[in-house]
């Protein structure tokens, strides 16, 4: 899912997965599953927390004080809201303080092997090295 | 959670006691099986309290906050500044006992305290209306069931009392379960919202039953449900609220330790190898064979 930056284009490459295997195996099409599928639509409620950061130091701050929802924010949704192979977290690393190193680790995370509060821990150590 | 439980048990102690019986209690499901002799012991010592525990009072927000921490409270404040002064209903069938009373009176408190004015009212009914509305959660929950128009007018007539008896001027009415849901017919305009919180499992329901309530919970402006699969078709608005346990209420919290060690022992249970245990009243909708299920499953790569 990294390589996507818009839902159209995941939801495209979903449904062209699908039918490529349906076309190699179209029996699959009417099998009974054993556990019915619920779409659900969903809405996001987006809120200001009392951090803020004006310094690498602050942002450390930050990090370690607000909900994972707001690293899922910042870190993991901002990829599809900015439209860019890259998050919230790193863009401020990059073009605010010039730490375009930083901004790149941070990137490179794998969030989908890690808890969100794993990531937390790993965006901080990457910060904080970039303290020293 | 079960609203209907202190219907099944309308003698029953303060629900304060629920928690901490369970591990006495000969309908709960304790999986690490003893021996024989002790089960029978078991049977003819039922662990019972002389005098029930005071209530816990309601807990504070703030009170949380060691176990969500501090960002999450500020959220829930800062959600709940768009709401505030606004005046919320909640009504339900029990005000102590069984899974809805028990949510209540940890939330009612909690959203006084973000200055959403709540109010709480519980309805009223006789035995003849208990046991009809027992025979429904039942019915709506899978059990054969063959309704009555007696069953039907007995419904009608204590929702009717009720509706006569209480008043709806808040902004927002939660209507918690079916034994209420009638009470829409107490709807003036539409300047309030009303609300259908389902707790229970609709997945399969009795037809008559469902076909019975359903025109009533089409007239709300939204039903929340547990569980997608708990959901049925409707015509109007359909929310999601998922389960969540609250780890500040009585059931949750840790017992004592000496204790703990007092009742294994009494139960001959090894407290050295992990316990799967059902905290719950003995009934098919709470699934035990499930839990037993669950614990063949785990003991394949746990010796528990």
């Amino acid at each position: 899912m990294r390589e996507f930056t818009s839902v159209a284009e995941l939801r495209a490459r979903f449904i062209q997965i699908v039918e490529d295997f349906l076309k190699r195996s179209p029996a699959a099409a009417t099998r009974a599953a054993r556990e019915t599928f619920y779409f659900c639509a969903a809405d996001s409620v987006v809120i200001p927390t009392n951090f803020v950061a004006r310094t690498l130091g602050e942002f450390a701050e930050g990090l370690r004080g607000v909900s994972v929802h707001c690293i899922h924010h910042h870190f993991i949704e901002a990829r599809l809201r900015l439209k860019l192979m890259s998050n919230d977290f790193s863009q401020w690393l990059h073009e605010d303080l010039g730490l375009t190193e930083a901004a790149r680790q941070l990137n490179r995370l794998d969030i989908y092997t890690a808890t969100l509060d794993n990531v937390r821990e790993q965006i901080i150590r990457i910060v904080e090295r970039a303290l020293i | 959670m079960d609203p209907m439980e202190s219907q099944t048990l309308p003698q029953m102690e303060p629900a304060t006691n629920e928690g901490s019986s369970y591990v006495s209690s000969a309908g709960s499901a304790a999986v690490s099986v003893p021996a024989a002799p002790v089960r029978e012991e078991r049977r003819r010592k039922p662990r019972t309290w002389e005098t029930p525990p005071a209530p816990v009072p309601a807990p504070h927000l703030d009170d949380y906050k060691s176990i969500v921490g501090q960002a999450e409270i500020d959220e829930l404040r800062f959600l709940a500044q768009g709401l505030k002064g606004k005046s919320l209903k909640m009504v339900n069938s029990t005000a102590v006992g069984g899974g809805v009373a028990e949510m209540l009176n940890q939330l009612v408190p909690l959203l006084n305290e973000v200055e959403l004015q709540t109010h709480w009212d519980v309805i009223t009914g006789g035995n003849d209306f208990f046991e009809v509305t027992k025979a429904f959660h039942n019915a709506l929950q899978g059990s054969e069931y063959k309704l009555t128009q007696q069953a039907r007018d007995i419904f009608l007539m204590h929702n009717e009392q009720n509706l006569k008896r209480m008043q709806f001027t808040e902004d927002v009415v939660v209507i918690h379960d079916p034994q209420p849901a009638a009470l829409i017919r107490a709807r003036q305009d539409s300047s309030s919202r009303w609300i259908w919180r389902c707790h229970i499992d609709l997945s399969n329901p009795n037809p008559d039953v469902w076909g019975f309530l359903r025109p009533f919970i089409e007239q709300y402006d939204a039903a929340i449900f547990s569980s997608q699969s708990f959901s049925r078709q409707l015509s109007i608005p359909q929310y999601l609220f998922y389960p969540c346990i609250d780890p500040l209420s009585e059931k949750n919290k840790d017992l004592d330790d000496s204790f703990v060690q007092q009742v294994c022992d009494e139960f001959g249970v090894d407290r050295s190898r992990p316990i799967v245990t059902q905290v719950s009243r003995f009934d098919r909708a709470k699934d035990p064979v499930g839990v037993v299920q669950a614990f063949k499953q785990a003991r394949k790569y746990v010796d528990c």
